[in-house]
């Protein structure tokens, strides 16, 4: 069968796919607008997890409806047995997960980080503001 | 005193014309992202009860036309699944209009059959959608940018400073004063633009949202962060103004270009 074929290249593929999410995550702490755009997409179920779960639960619908069928096609039932109006549009439904500290600290930390640098630079000579004339 | 300072600060602030007109700039570019979210949200809606509708009309055709085998109807069949598109798809499309929220499948051989997209114009899909997500990460911090480079070289550079540091006992106070009026501003725009979201998308009041709204809340205020650590150095306006804007071309530009560098990169055997 092809799929049975392909299915080390397309276990290849995944991993790819899982190992440059996890590489993107990893970069976005240190830079907050990766961080932003990764964090904006998990909420709206529109990032790369969101799609390889969507992937996943074609391969078990796809495997539903051949373990259905093919006893049906190697017995020859008759096709007006079935009741084909039953078949309908299913539906994936993923839940958003809200990881509040994985999302908040990074950018808490990078702020929290340019506002006590510019304290320390404010206020250089002890209590005294440390302004230049010009 | 302060109370006098503050006033005229404010007084200052709304009768400039350029940061009059960057705000309106960011509630107008976000207005448009918010019409462009709704549009891909209703298309996307129309798309899957048409094929609802359809695949009622296909199958029962299908079982008309091939009414004596099954196995050669079930060649035919499609069946479908869709990927629930969440509200919140409008605010930030992601992957969401590179991969199709629908897949109907015949129960031949899957692997041909998962990687099936619409036909889309590449170029349009380089570039990708305006949306809100494009317009906090980017334009945000530009307006930002605009607003607190000169904070305190434009008093230099205007010659007040020296009056400013003679007459006050707490300059600080004052540029304090003048970013926190800034701050407020493009606070209120931003809050502004995700109340017209939640009712124009008929967002649902959940704890995804709450999060989307402090997550921007939070990337704004890291911006305006980091233009008062610029400021702090005291440098002048356009040593300001290059800093920032070298630090935005970093962060939105070169930083989500790293894969061209990623170590782990290694092509698949074959490919698929």
């Amino acid at each position: 069968m092809g799929d049975d074929e392909a299915a080390p290249d397309a276990l290849a593929l995944k991993e790819k796919l899982q190992k440059r999410n996890r590489l993107s995550s990893i970069v976005g702490l240190f830079f907050p607008t990766v961080h932003v755009q990764l964090s904006l997409n998990a909420l709206s179920l529109s990032d790369m997890d969101n799609y390889l779960h969507f992937l996943e639960k074609l391969e078990d619908f796809h495997e539903q409806k051949r373990l259905y069928f093919y006893p049906k096609i190697f017995t020859e039932v008759p096709v007006v047995s079935e009741k084909w109006a039953a078949f309908g549009l299913e539906y994936y439904r993923e839940k958003v997960e809200v990881q509040w500290l994985k999302m908040l600290l990074p950018l808490l930390i990078i702020t929290g980080l340019c506002l006590g640098w510019a304290s320390l630079k404010f206020n250089k000579n002890g209590n005294e503001e440390n302004f230049k004339l010009s | 005193m302060l109370f006098d300072m503050n006033t005229l600060l404010l007084k200052n602030f709304f009768r400039s014309k350029g940061l009059m007109v960057g705000l309106l700039f960011l509630l107008g570019a976000g207005l448009v992202s918010l019409h462009i979210g709704k549009l891909f949200l209703d298309k996307n809606q129309e798309i899957i009860e048409k094929t609802a509708h359809y695949q009622q009309e296909s199958i029962a055709r299908n079982v008309k036309f091939h009414s004596k085998e099954i196995g050669l109807l079930l060649y035919y069949v499609r069946f479908g699944l869709v990927n629930e598109m969440s509200p919140l798809a409008g605010l930030s499309m992601g992957q969401r209009d590179v991969h199709p929220s629908l897949q109907s499948v015949t129960i031949r051989n899957l692997e041909e059959q998962k990687y099936a997209t619409d036909l889309m114009n590449p170029m349009y899909q380089l570039l990708s959608n305006l949306d809100f997500s494009f317009v906090l990460i980017c334009f945000f911090p530009l307006i930002i940018i605009a607003f607190c480079f000169n904070l305190i070289s434009e008093e230099k550079e205007g010659g007040m400073w020296s009056l400013v540091l003679s007459q006050s006992s707490r300059p600080l106070s004052m540029i304090k004063a003048k970013i926190l009026i800034r701050y407020a501003s493009v606070l209120s725009v931003l809050v502004l633009l995700l109340v017209v979201a939640t009712v124009y998308l008929h967002l649902p009041l959940d704890a995804a949202l709450l999060a989307f709204a402090l997550t921007s809340i939070l990337y704004m205020s890291f911006w305006f962060a980091l233009a008062w650590l610029v400021v702090s150095f005291q440098k002048n306006s356009s040593q300001n103004a290059l800093i920032l804007l070298l630090s935005w071309v970093l962060l939105t530009l070169a930083a989500p270009a790293y894969q061209c560098f990623d170590p782990t990169f290694v092509p698949c055997s074959r490919g698929v």
